[in-house]
């Protein structure tokens, strides 16, 4: 019993981890442009990371499987490896898109339809189908660390729309209008990470 | 009369040379944001800028070819799925190009996940994202001038970054006392980015109004 809750534990660790302290925009700059062109668009957040997530669980439990069973002992791996990923999200593309068709009310298909393409095909998906990969998880691991993720990358989109909207002042020089704030702001909040995971700074 | 014409003509092109322009006016990282997170992680010195920008030239310019015959077949709705798949096809090339150049575990060391994450690199296939379809000459043309672009902005970010953080400048140690760690970080890269971008858009607005004074004194 008690190694059953200890490995919930470490579950629920590893997603924080990836919510917060591993936040794959603000650790690893995965999915930056996709995030600075969603402060920019009027595409429904919400319904944009539901469908991120969805297609990132789907995409990394496809790409375990096709790495364990198929992948590993390969020699020319290296060269089909994003091949298999990208097939991977292709999947995980249209069985997100089924289950949307089949299940969401018509008012959300619509918007989710048009989400779908950059949803599902972005550096954030695969960079977390890579990084699972190279930290050996296993499949449950793969599916808390794919949810959390995209969690995360909900989290920076929040904050980064909570940002714009006090980016936009005449106080800031011209210059530094529009993107080059908004990459100043994503670096005030990776520095704070960084240092909240306890790296020294060496200025 | 003919004097307005010739210099509205010639407003006109630079106009147009504007909006075209992939490489200082509409520059894909500094202007657009594209290609950011292999910027911002993985290209903190001159060796991975150059490995990242082959990989972006081969890549982008190949998937802008293929991607723009094909989508000519497919629904709209498929097109970033498309150019994915064919930039997949392009990175097997691009890959056997630096292996001639560097060992794989030198490749592995400097950019990391990041060389095979440009597939699905808005960099490489966000012009999918357009639907307006080009002839063959206008996409190599373009996927050129955006290669170039892309290849000018990460010689400068893994530039400042190396002579900053590490204190050298392609590899041999540079005249300055000390290195900021900082700039090897996430938050350096999106700190060296930021400034850049800054000055980019500084030089771009000087331009603008220096050929806008140019155009009045004619």
């Amino acid at each position: 019993m008690r190694e059953v809750f200890a490995d919930i534990l470490s579950y629920i660790m590893l997603m924080l981890t990836a919510i917060t302290l591993q936040n794959s925009v603000f650790t690893r700059g995965l999915g930056t442009s996709h995030l600075l062109s969603l402060a920019d668009d009027t595409t429904d957040t919400f319904v944009f990371t539901g469908i991120l997530t969805l297609c990132t669980t789907i995409s990394g439990m496809l790409y375990w499987t096709v790495n364990r069973f198929l992948l590993q002992n390969l020699s020319f791996k290296r060269y089909i490896r994003p091949l298999s990923a990208v097939v991977c999200m292709s999947v995980a593309f249209f069985v997100v898109l089924f289950i949307i068709v089949k299940k969401a009310p018509m008012k959300t298909v619509q918007k989710a339809v048009a989400a779908m393409p950059s949803a599902a095909f972005n550096t954030l998906i695969l960079g977390t189908i890579f990084l699972t990969e190279n930290y050996s998880m296993n499949l449950v691991q793969t599916i808390v660390f794919s949810i959390g993720s995209a969690i995360g990358f909900m989290v920076a989109v929040l904050m980064i729309t909570e940002g714009k909207d006090k980016l936009n002042n005449d106080a800031i020089p011209n210059a530094f209008k529009g993107l080059p704030s908004m990459l100043m702001y994503l670096a005030g909040l990776s520095m704070a990470i960084y240092a909240l995971t306890g790296h020294p700074f060496s200025i | 009369m003919s004097k307005d014409r010739k210099r509205s003509r010639l407003n006109l092109s630079i106009e147009e040379f504007r909006k075209e322009d992939l490489i200082f006016n509409n520059n894909p990282v500094f202007v657009s944001g594209l290609g950011l997170a292999a910027l911002i992680t993985a290209v903190d010195s001159v060796r991975s800028a150059f490995i990242i920008s082959v990989a972006v030239f081969i890549m982008s310019i190949i998937t802008r070819i293929i991607g723009n015959i094909v989508c000519k077949y497919i629904p709209e709705r498929l097109w970033i799925m498309s150019y994915a798949l064919i930039a997949c096809m392009a990175y097997i090339p691009s890959l056997l190009v630096l292996e001639r150049m560097y060992s794989l575990n030198a490749i592995r060391i400097a950019v990391g996940i990041y060389l095979p994450m440009l597939v699905a690199d808005s960099m490489v296939i966000s012009r999918a994202e357009i639907p307006l379809r080009e002839t063959f000459m206008q996409s190599t043309v373009f996927g050129l001038r955006s290669a170039v672009g892309f290849t000018i902005a990460a010689f400068l970010v893994g530039s400042v970054r190396e002579v900053l953080g590490k204190g050298t400048f392609i590899g041999t140690p540079a005249v300055i006392h000390g290195n900021l760690k900082i700039f090897l970080t996430v938050c350096g890269g999106f700190i060296t980015l930021s400034l850049l971008s800054a000055l980019w858009q500084r030089l771009i607005s000087i331009s603008k109004s220096f050929s806008a004074r140019g155009g009045d004194d004619k």
